[in-house]
């Protein structure tokens, strides 16, 4: 299958990953070959920070990872950094940069190529709403701010793919249906966009499809609904859930906890 | 225009003014007149040793040694994204000191003027080649700066040792002297030797500016942007050792300099690491050059040593800075 123009395919064969002699994600199998937003879900120590880390090649995998049919790992690490963004959990900022200056940064990959960055840049500050307070020093912004100007770095880089771990964590609900719906209208745009989320009702709301990890392995994968089911949630969160309806849709509301 | 525009060319000019400035300085003052007919003045012409040989020499080996400790200050706090990390943190600038105090102490100035430089350099490539060794096993900041911190404790200790063990008075006095920094008696030989390492340094350290701007975002930020960690951190090493390792061979361990001259820039020119670097060197080339200056003007007792200055300027101004950002954050 020819991939439309722009718009990246991946594909997991046998993915696995050791950390210090221990095994932390095995047999990863996915394709990833639709533009949209694709949630990675699974309890605490599941290994979708390793999954998104080995995609985003920061850390050496076995098996296969294929983009557009060509292994990932063949690429150099600049041309690597302009094929797939990733946005880390690390939201720390070493010196009082302007906001403009952090989101500059994303187009570092693009040094060189006779690209317009500045065009990236304002791209990136718009979709984020974050042009506003672009020549502000980020440490002088909120939390919620903050997040959104990391989002347009990543966004900067124009990537075919965009990687985030837990983007909406530590923000209140406003800034995380504001980044969740960032970030679906980036996937909805012919991004293929690949996000940690530990929120299920956002990852059932926002995301395209789950995957499902525990203990370094898929154990779901599919739409929402197929995936966030009762037992499901019981025997990998260990969650009695309950599912009210909102409009057309059931959410999934982890309600008490199963076992010790 | 912006204030960052006018950095470069001021600092610059004010480089090019102080070092003319600096020539007329000292025991015997000059005019401008002076100094123009003693540049081009007979070989054997008093005023034209004085200007030519003796303070043109030092003048230039100051302006080079300050621009090293600068542009290496720079890098360093950019690298380590610590706003304390300077030269002297890395070992380096210490076991330089170090080697050039064992060949003080074996009588290596008498046998040849390149020896105790030649041993400092030697001094230095030890240091980096166990920072190197370190980097090689993907040591992180944390680790650069606690391997930094051992190597310089144990090259202080080894030459205290020398101090500790030294003949006599003037052996020690010779030591001590040396340690506290000086381009003074420094010849065109000096800056001839440091030269080529100096350069080299540099040129290693020039190319690293995108690097340690993507460090801002942290480490696994920076890599996911296509920076290869690993031969970034071996660049600011090499860089540094080179550059510094050079300085300290010819003119001795001269503090403060690659501390406070980013922390003095970063409000003029902005918190990028790749923003700091050419005016680090400037600003670290005209501090030696004026502390060089200072140093002359003072006409009792004996000479300063550069280093004494550069911290007797350095520190309060340090100090003030920092108070007066604490208030800003108050």
């Amino acid at each position: 299958m020819i991939p439309a123009a722009g718009f990246a395919r991946i594909d997991l064969e046998n993915v696995g990953v050791v950390l210090d002699g221990r095994p932390v994600l095995a047999n990863v199998t996915a394709s990833l070959g639709a533009p949209g937003l694709v949630g990675l879900i699974g309890p605490n120590g599941a290994g979708k920070t390793t999954l998104l880390r080995a995609l985003a090649g920061l850390v050496a995998s076995q098996g296969r990872v294929l983009m557009n049919g060509q292994p990932l790992a063949r690429l150099s690490p600049a041309e690597r950094a302009r094929q797939v963004a990733y946005l880390a959990q690390e939201r720390a900022v070493h010196w009082p940069l302007s906001v403009r200056e952090v989101v500059a940064l994303g187009r570092l990959p693009h040094r060189g190529q006779g690209h317009d960055d500045q065009a990236a840049i304002d791209r990136a500050l718009d979709e984020t709403g974050v042009r506003a307070f672009a020549d502000r020093p980020i440490g002088h912004l909120s939390g919620g701010e903050r997040a959104r100007v990391l989002l347009a770095r990543a966004l900067a880089v124009e990537a075919p793919v965009l990687l985030a771990d837990e983007p909406v964590a530590a923000l209140d609900p406003h800034h995380q249906l504001a980044m969740m719906g960032l970030l679906r209208r980036h996937a909805e745009a012919g991004a293929l966009v690949m996000v940690v989320v530990h929120d299920l009702i956002s990852a059932a709301r926002f995301c395209h499809r789950l995957i499902l990890l525990d203990r370094g392995g898929v154990v779901a994968d599919g739409p929402p609904d197929a995936v966030l089911t009762e037992p499901t949630l019981a025997t990998h969160y260990r969650v009695r859930a309950v599912f009210p309806q909102v409009g057309t849709q059931a959410l999934p509301l982890a309600w008490e906890t199963l076992g010790p | 225009m912006t204030r960052a525009a006018v950095v470069v060319p001021g600092l610059t000019l004010a480089l090019v003014l102080a070092g003319l400035v600096s020539l007329g300085l000292g025991y015997t003052a000059l005019s401008a007149g002076d100094i123009a007919r003693a540049l081009i003045a007979a070989p054997d012409d008093p005023t034209g040793i004085i200007v030519r040989e003796i303070r043109l020499p030092r003048i230039v080996l100051a302006a080079l040694v300050g621009g090293a400790l600068g542009l290496s200050g720079a890098a360093l706090q950019g690298l380590l994204h610590n706003p304390l990390a300077e030269p002297g943190l890395t070992g380096i600038s210490a076991s330089a000191a170090l080697g050039a105090v064992i060949a003080l102490y074996c009588g290596g100035a008498a046998v040849s003027p390149w020896l105790v430089p030649g041993a400092g350099l030697v001094g230095a490539a030890l240091a980096a080649v166990a920072l190197l060794v370190l980097v090689g096993r993907g040591a992180g900041p944390l680790t650069l700066i606690l391997a930094g911190v051992a190597l310089s404790n144990a090259a202080i200790a080894l030459t205290s040792l020398a101090m500790n063990l030294s003949p006599n008075p003037f052996a020690l006095s010779e030591l001590v002297l040396w340690l506290l920094g000086s381009v003074r008696d420094r010849g065109f030989d000096d800056v001839l030797l440091c030269l080529p390492f100096l350069s080299a340094g540099a040129l290693a350290l020039w190319g690293t500016g995108g690097g340690l701007d993507a460090l801002a975002l942290g480490d696994e930020t920076a890599r996911s942007l296509g920076v290869a960690l690993g031969r970034l951190r071996a660049r600011v090493v090499l860089g540094t050792a080179l550059a510094v390792g050079a300085s300290v061979a010819v003119a001795g361990a001269i503090g403060f300099v690659g501390l406070v001259i980013p922390h003095l820039l970063r409000p003029l020119v902005g918190a990028r690491p790749s923003r700091l670097l050419l005016p680090s060197a400037l600003g670290g080339a005209l501090l030696l050059v004026v502390a060089d200056a200072v140093v002359r003007m003072i006409s009792v007792g004996p000479e300063l040593q550069l280093g004494v200055v550069t911290a007797l300027i350095g520190a309060p101004f340090f100090l003030s800075l920092i108070l007066a950002r604490a208030r800003e954050a108050a």
